[in-house]
Order: C-alpha cells, then sequence, then structure tokens
C-alpha cells in the first residue's frame, strides 16, 4: 500500500468513525496541547535510530494487526467521543458555567441558551447561536448505500 | 371473465392497492424532520454563505449556489409539502422545562433559505408564480415553527422577515398581472404571518418559568440558570433557599403579567415601548439588590426588544400587503393610484395608514412614527416594472 494510499485507508476510517466530517490535524494546536509529548519526541528523533517516525507509521499501517490496532483505537475514541456528544450523563453537581464553545448540541439548543443569546445579543445573537448549533448538528450525510449496510449487517463494517 | 371477476372479488374483497398504502403523515413536522435530513451534507462554508446571500438577495443566483439548489431538490420538495399540512407537532419536550432542547429551530432557518434561495432563482428565471409560490411555503413554515415559546416566534419572524423580502423583490420585477396579484393578496391575508404574536409565546413561557422556579426543582435550577459568562453555579447554589425561590416565582409571576398586559393592550408603541422600558429598568435596579430578582432577570425575557420586533415584523408585513394593493390598483388603472387603497393595512406604529408616496419608479410607503430601537422611521421601497 502507498503512503498516499495509507493516508487515504486512514482518512476513511476516520471518517467513518467521527460521523463523516473529514479529518484535519492541527499540528501547531497539538504542539502548543501536548508541548512536552512534543519535547520528548523531538528529544528521541536526535537518538540514533535506523527508521524515521514516518516510516514507522507506514510500517505499521502495511501490516494489518497495525490496521486493526488503528481502527481500534479510532473507534474508542470515536465512541468516547460519541458519548460525550449524544450520552445521557448528568452534569455533574457543582461544575461550573460551560464556555458556549464547551456546550454540547442540545445545551446550544435548549430553550434557555437560546433565549440568553437573544437577551445579549437580539436577533443576530441568536442567529449566531443557531448557526452555531447548526455546524454541530447538520445536516446529516445522505449517501448510505445499500452496499455499506450490507457490510455492517454482515459485520464486516 | 365477470364470474372470475366475481369470483376473486368474492375470495378476495375489493381490491384497492391504494387503499392498502399507509398514509401519509400528516403532521408537518415529520416532513420537515424528513427534509432536513435530505438537505446533503456540505462542508463549503463559503457556499453555505453564498446561498444564505442569495436567500436575503444580497447577492444574484449563480452557477454554484443553483447546482447546490438542484441538489437539495428533494429537501424542498419535503418541505413544501409539510408547510402544506394545517397541523404541525414538533414533538418537544416542554416537561424538560428551560433545559428543553429546540434543534428544529436551526434546521429551519437553514431550510427556508433553502427554499428562498430556490424562489429567487425562479424569479430570476421569469418564473414569478412558482417563485411567489416558494415564498408562501416559507410564510407557512414560519408559521409551523410557531409562536409557543419565544424563541419560536423569533425564528418565526425571522423566517418572515427573509420572505418579505422575498416577495417584494418580485414585485419589483414581475410584470404586471391582475390574476397572479389578487391570488397572491389572498393568500398573504390567509399567512399565519398575520396572526403571530409575543404575547401567547409569553403565556408558555411564565409556566415553564413557573414550573421551573417550585422548590423541588431547586437542585436542578444552578445548572439550568449558570450562563456562559453570568452568574455561576456556585453563586446560584449558595443564593438559592425556599423562601428566596417563593420570592422569585411571585416577582417573576408579577414581571410577566405586568409585561403582558402592556403587550396586549392597545396602547399605542410610543408608550407601549416606554412602559416596557420602565419595567425593564425596575427589574435591573431590583436585580442588583435582591438575590431573587437576579434570578428572575436571568430568565425573564427581554420584552422591550420582543416589544419592538413584533411592531417592526407587523409593520413589515403590513406595508407588503399595502403594496400588493398598489400594485393592484395599478394594474387597474394603468397607472399608480394618488392615495393608498382605503382597505389597505395599517401602520403598527401609529395605527393610521401608512404615508405613501409615488416616486419615479415606483412608490414609498413610510411608517408615521420611529422605530425606537432603531431611532429611525422604517420605509418601504417598491419598484414597479414596465
Amino acid at each position: 500500500m502507498s503512503e498516499r494510499k495509507d493516508e487515504k485507508w486512514l482518512d476513511q476510517q476516520l471518517q467513518r468513525a467521527v460521523n463523516g466530517t473529514t479529518p484535519a490535524f492541527d499540528a501547531q494546536a497539538w504542539k502548543q496541547k501536548y508541548a512536552g509529548e512534543f519535547q520528548t519526541l523531538l528529544g528521541r528523533s536526535v537518538q540514533p535510530s535506523r527508521l524515521s517516525a514516518g516510516r514507522t507509521v507506514r510500517r505499521v499501517l502495511r501490516g494489518s494487526i497495525g490496521k486493526f490496532a488503528i481502527a481500534a483505537a479510532l473507534l474508542a475514541t470515536a465512541g468516547v467521543l460519541l458519548v460525550g456528544r449524544f450520552g445521557s450523563t448528568p452534569v455533574p453537581p457543582g461544575s461550573g458555567p460551560q464556555p458556549a464553545a464547551q456546550q454540547s448540541p442540545a445545551q446550544m439548543v435548549s430553550m434557555i441558551s437560546l433565549s440568553a443569546a437573544f437577551r445579549s445579543g437580539g436577533m443576530e445573537g441568536l442567529d449566531k447561536q443557531c448557526d452555531r448549533a447548526l455546524e454541530r448538528l447538520g445536516p446529516r450525510p445522505t449517501n448510505v448505500s445499500m452496499q455499506e449496510l450490507f457490510k455492517d449487517l454482515d459485520g464486516k463494517g | 371473465m365477470v364470474a372470475v371477476a366475481g369470483a376473486l372479488f368474492a375470495c378476495f374483497g375489493p381490491v384497492t392497492p391504494a387503499a392498502a398504502l399507509p398514509p401519509d403523515p400528516d403532521n408537518a413536522a415529520l416532513l420537515y424532520y424528513q427534509a432536513f435530513l435530505l438537505v446533503p451534507q456540505t462542508d463549503d462554508r463559503a457556499l453555505a454563505d453564498m446561498l444564505a446571500n442569495v436567500a436575503d438577495g444580497t447577492i444574484a443566483p449563480n452557477d454554484q449556489v443553483k447546482e447546490y439548489v438542484k441538489k437539495c431538490r428533494d429537501a424542498i420538495d419535503y418541505a413544501v409539502a409539510a408547510s402544506a399540512l394545517q397541523h404541525c407537532n414538533w414533538g418537544l419536550r416542554y416537561s424538560k422545562g428551560f433545559s428543553a432542547a429546540f434543534p428544529h429551530l436551526a434546521q429551519v432557518r437553514s431550510l427556508s433559505r433553502l427554499v428562498l434561495a430556490e424562489a429567487r432563482i425562479l424569479a430570476a428565471q421569469g418564473e414569478y408564480r412558482q417563485a411567489l409560490e416558494r415564498c408562501l411555503a416559507t410564510y407557512r413554515l414560519a408559521g409551523h415553527i410557531g409562536d409557543e415559546v419565544l424563541i419560536s416566534f423569533l425564528v418565526s419572524v425571522a423566517v418572515d422577515t427573509l420572505a418579505d423580502k422575498c416577495v417584494t423583490a418580485i414585485l419589483d420585477q414581475m410584470p404586471a398581472d391582475t390574476g397572479t396579484l389578487t391570488w397572491l393578496k389572498g393568500q398573504l391575508a390567509a399567512t399565519p404571518a398575520a396572526t403571530l404574536t409575543a404575547s401567547k409565546a409569553m403565556a408558555l413561557e411564565r409556566e415553564v418559568a413557573l414550573e421551573t422556579l417550585r422548590p423541588e426543582r431547586m437542585a436542578d435550577l444552578p445548572g439550568i440558570l449558570a450562563e456562559p459568562g453570568g452568574t455561576n453555579v456556585e453563586e446560584i447554589r449558595k443564593a438559592i433557599n425556599e423562601p428566596m425561590l417563593a420570592r422569585a416565582r411571585e416577582s417573576y409571576a408579577n414581571y410577566m403579567g405586568s409585561a403582558l398586559a402592556i403587550l396586549s393592550g392597545q396602547t399605542p408603541y410610543v408608550e407601549s415601548y416606554a412602559k416596557l422600558r420602565e419595567l425593564a429598568t425596575q427589574m435591573e435596579q431590583a436585580a442588583a439588590k435582591d438575590p431573587a430578582m437576579k434570578l428572575i432577570n436571568a430568565i425573564a425575557p427581554a420584552v422591550t426588544k420582543m416589544y419592538v420586533l413584533q411592531v417592526r415584523y407587523k409593520a413589515d408585513f403590513n406595508a407588503l400587503q399595502a403594496a400588493v394593493d398598489v400594485y393592484l390598483a395599478r394594474t387597474g388603472a394603468g397607472r399608480l393610484p394618488s392615495s393608498l387603497p382605503p382597505a389597505a393595512p395599517r401602520d403598527p406604529y401609529t395605527g393610521a395608514e401608512f404615508k405613501y408616496e409615488p416616486t419615479g419608479n415606483g412608490f414609498v410607503l413610510r411608517c408615521g412614527a420611529k422605530d425606537l430601537e432603531k431611532n429611525e422611521i422604517r420605509e418601504y421601497r417598491f419598484a414597479t416594472p414596465k
């Protein structure tokens, strides 16, 4: 499998796992958020090594066990994300107010949030809140093919 | 052959394939929800913006938008079919009080833009009647959003306002046609836009708030009322106790009672506006001293803003209807009338008729008093195509 195909396969897996949105990796944000880990990686890169990180990834991707491991990790991540997004876990008492960016889709379109958006920003505020919600909520992908459905039913999906 | 048919009838009874099919939904919301799902997904933010601009007339329809609208054919068909139904129940969980989710509101705005973008495309192709039908479907959609609670009312108003702009643009370019104008006049008079009010919304809003402020729900209140950047959960938790809640309930009921009396009254715009402003000021001053008032200040609707919007919206819609009367008079006489037709809808700012002025290429309708929030007289310009 070529490097390009590997990427495509990875993208497809990600897309399946996170409900159809095209994944994008923000390297700068990642570096800032995980500064310690990034430094560790940099430190390792100066150690004598016969394989670069990219080569290692490609090697892992070539093997079917590697693919399954990555797919499992992706599914687990997606599971955590989806539980966070749609789960009915109650908000623990004592948690502070959530910034707008951290609101769940249901919170974004709740009566209190939409009313607050109007109170503070008038129709423009309400419009913006609706737009933000729409970005998170949909529309949903509609191109579910019969082939995909059969794959899912066979458990091969 | 008759004998065979008779035997078949005896064995199986009358065969009516149509009767065997389950009926289509009679609840418009079920069709709207399907329409939301049928909108093709796009991550193209620029396209979404372009669509919104076409819908509100900021830009003319271009090939990209036309192509996308074509892909949305099924979603639009479902939306139009839904709008034709009388009954619409969105299935909202009002039992959750202020936490009740209204996900359809965001979707409905987007769907209405799609329908109106198609109206603009049809108008650009000279298919005015069809374009107007799309606008009327949008008015009915706004009616289906309803005015049960204030946010629904607000979204209805936003959707109606977009439809008003689209009808105005179509009238500006449509050649004089008595049949279409007479039909449009009747259709506009029958749209729910004529009957939506903030008062009805406020009545249910009050019930939801009073239910939320019950002592049994005290534990949920901090989570519900904390706002990003506003009062936080801990602050509310510390402040809340039963006597305080009782006080908050009473004050809230009084506040809403006063606001509703002003909104439902027949007092002139300027007077109502001043009274609502005073009420809001009193509430803010009280909130600075009393935690109970601070609590209700977080849930009480912004009634002055609401009232301003309601009157503005009514003025826009009445002006549009009055303009249709002018266009009709023009088709009859072959020229613009010298004054407004007597039965034309009135200016809600004054209760009098709009100020009418023919211009070189059309006419203007003006309100008789200022919109006090914008501090300007609203005016509506209409073109008369040659």
